[in-house]
């Protein structure tokens, strides 16, 4: 079974190709889609679905503000509608941060340190602020590549995306990282029962 | 009639390559994957082909001789070859195929090492033949270059004789004394773009700016006025006029152009002006990102009402050109760089599918094309 990625950002196809590459046996990844910005994925809800007829597709999004994730899909999807089997949405409760900040080892070796990593990330309310808020107790290097300050609020430094994402390649698993995350619990579940449903055709 | 196939064996970055092409064929790829050197294929071909200041010498010489054509992945005595296929439409069986292959000799001649022509598969010409193993020295030159020997197939050296290229540097437009040369050759860089335009006849110059002048309203905002002139030394200039100008006053010659409004002057024209083949080295430079989503359609129009239809072959890596989802997939080949060089190949099964689904080929295809910063080993690809 040929696997696509579909995401927002490039954080988020990180994670999302991170969670493939566990698989085994191996999966072949064909493309990664990805448009910044909101909406992108709800505006082509119909394409995935046309497309899951053939290819998996693995669509990553970010709760954000929804209030959950079955209503954010039935939202996009419409409300009755039966999901295609090869298209596999998953919702990261409440940002793909959450599922990063939940692997607190791998976390000690990005930033140094291990006071104030949450218990329990998929209840943070801005995971993303609280991971800029971490990063900045940092190593020079890492501090100045994720963070910066703009007036009062902490922001996204230029290096945010590939350096996360390169740490997510090389440090962050998954498995580890589901023990205190719920919603990538069920992902992770969810992904390796379609792959070995799908698996061999 | 046009080139419904290309193949390549050493040329340049391509050790190998071996693709189908249509009306209008899309080549993408990262930077240095290869794909103005795939363009200079056909330029090569034309050069070639031209029976004054041509031929293949010159051809080869003019891009800095046989060793830096031949492919860096191949041995050092291997030939260059290009084989093409013309056919009246692209889903038709070739009518012509036009094979040459080439290499460098001890003694540092180039040596035609296989020319071949065929027509509906009945070979016309096949060499060396007799002649050139009595006489080596005739296999210096091809015989598409030659009036008297291409008698029986001048039809293809035609066609040759007709492809065109369009990489307009608006820089070389507006200051052609700083570089030195007025053309560099028969394709429109810059000056020559507007001698070109000189030179054309009246009526059919004013349409075809009448028809730029339109498209440029909708796309430069302002913009109001196109006009052909030659100023007091009788050079030949553009110029134009704002809406918000009075005339008196409001007159801009092309050195003040921008460069996008500049590219798409040049890019128009030449889609109006038709021919066999027209050659398109990413036409979205400078230009507006939703001018470069427009350009295919623009494109398709233009070609569509010349009467002389071009075959558009067109190297690229816009997202925004490539977003429109109305791009036929067969007529895309993606360039892909490995150890022995670039690749270059049609699109897949899934890419095809995703084609269907309703996604574009800057989604469907141009991701695998990025460059990958992150090694992201793992995942088969």
């Amino acid at each position: 079974m040929y696997w696509n990625v579909a995401t927002e950002d490039e954080l988020s196809e990180s994670v999302a190709e991170r969670l493939l590459r566990s698989l085994s046996p191996p999966v072949e990844l064909v493309n990664r889609f990805r448009r910044r910005g909101f909406g992108y994925l709800r505006k082509n809800a119909g394409k995935w679905r046309s497309l899951a007829r053939t290819q998996a597709v693995l669509l990553l999004t970010d709760l954000d503000r929804a209030a959950c994730p079955p209503g954010l899909i039935s939202e996009w999807f419409g409300e009755h509608t039966r999901m295609p089997d090869r298209l596999l949405v998953r919702v990261a409760v409440r940002e793909a941060e959450s599922w990063l900040l939940a692997d607190h080892e791998a976390m000690r070796s990005l930033l140094d340190s291990h006071s104030g990593l949450p218990d329990a990330p998929d209840t943070l309310p801005d995971p993303k602020q609280t991971l800029l808020t971490l990063a900045r107790q940092a190593p020079r290097e890492v501090r100045l590549g994720l963070v910066r300050q703009e007036g009062t609020r902490l922001r996204q430094a230029l290096r945010y995306n590939s350096l996360l994402s390169e740490w997510v390649f090389t440090e962050w698993e998954p498995e580890r990282a589901a023990k205190r995350s719920e919603s990538l619990r069920r992902a992770i579940h969810r992904i390796k029962e379609r792959a070995l449903e799908f698996s061999g055709k | 009639m046009l080139i419904s196939r290309l193949r390549l064996e050493n040329w340049r970055n391509f050790r190998e390559l071996d693709v189908p092409l249509r009306d209008v064929t899309y080549i993408l790829g990262a930077n240095a994957s290869g794909k103005s050197n795939l363009l200079d294929v056909f330029r090569f071909l034309r050069d070639v082909g031209k029976s004054v200041g041509g031929g293949l010498s010159a051809a080869v010489n003019s891009r800095g001789g046989f060793d830096d054509l031949r492919s860096l992945h191949s041995p050092s005595a291997s030939e260059v070859l290009v084989d093409v296929e013309l056919s009246e439409d692209a889903d038709e069986q070739p009518l012509w195929r036009y094979v040459l292959g080439f290499r460098s000799l001890e003694n540092g001649m180039l040596a035609v090492s296989r020319e071949e022509v065929a027509r509906k598969g009945e070979i016309l010409l096949r060499r060396p033949g007799p002649d050139d193993i009595q006489d080596d020295a005739l296999l210096s030159q091809t015989h598409l270059e030659q009036t008297q020997a291409n008698a029986r197939f001048r039809e293809i050296a035609a066609f040759f004789s007709g492809i065109r290229y369009l990489h307009l540097v608006p820089q070389l437009l507006k200051y052609p004394e700083r570089a030195g040369v007025r053309s560099l050759d028969d394709d429109p860089f810059g000056a020559g773009f507007l001698e070109k335009l000189a030179g054309t006849d009246d009526s059919v110059r004013r349409a075809r700016l009448e028809m730029i002048e339109a498209f440029l309203r909708t796309a430069v905002p302002g913009f109001d006025t196109l006009q052909f002139v030659k100023d007091e030394r009788g050079n030949p200039r553009l110029r134009m006029l704002h809406s918000h100008s009075r005339a008196a006053e409001g007159w801009r010659s092309e050195e003040s152009f921008s460069d996008g409004t500049l590219r798409l002057i040049g890019l128009l024209w030449s889609l109006q002006e038709g021919g066999p083949v027209l050659l398109l080295d990413k036409p979205e430079l400078s230009l507006n990102e939703g001018i470069a989503e427009r350009l295919p359609e623009v494109m398709e129009r233009l070609r569509n009402g010349s009467s002389k239809r071009s075959q558009l072959v067109i190297c690229t890596q816009s997202e925004a050109l490539l977003s429109n989802p109305g791009i036929d997939g067969r007529g895309v080949i993606a360039l892909e760089v490995g150890e022995q060089g670039s690749r270059g190949r049609v699109l897949n099964t899934q890419e095809m599918e995703a084609l269907d689904a309703g996604f574009s080929i800057s989604e469907a295809v141009l991701p695998k094309l990025r460059p990958k910063f992150l090694n992201r080993l793992g995942l088969k690809e």
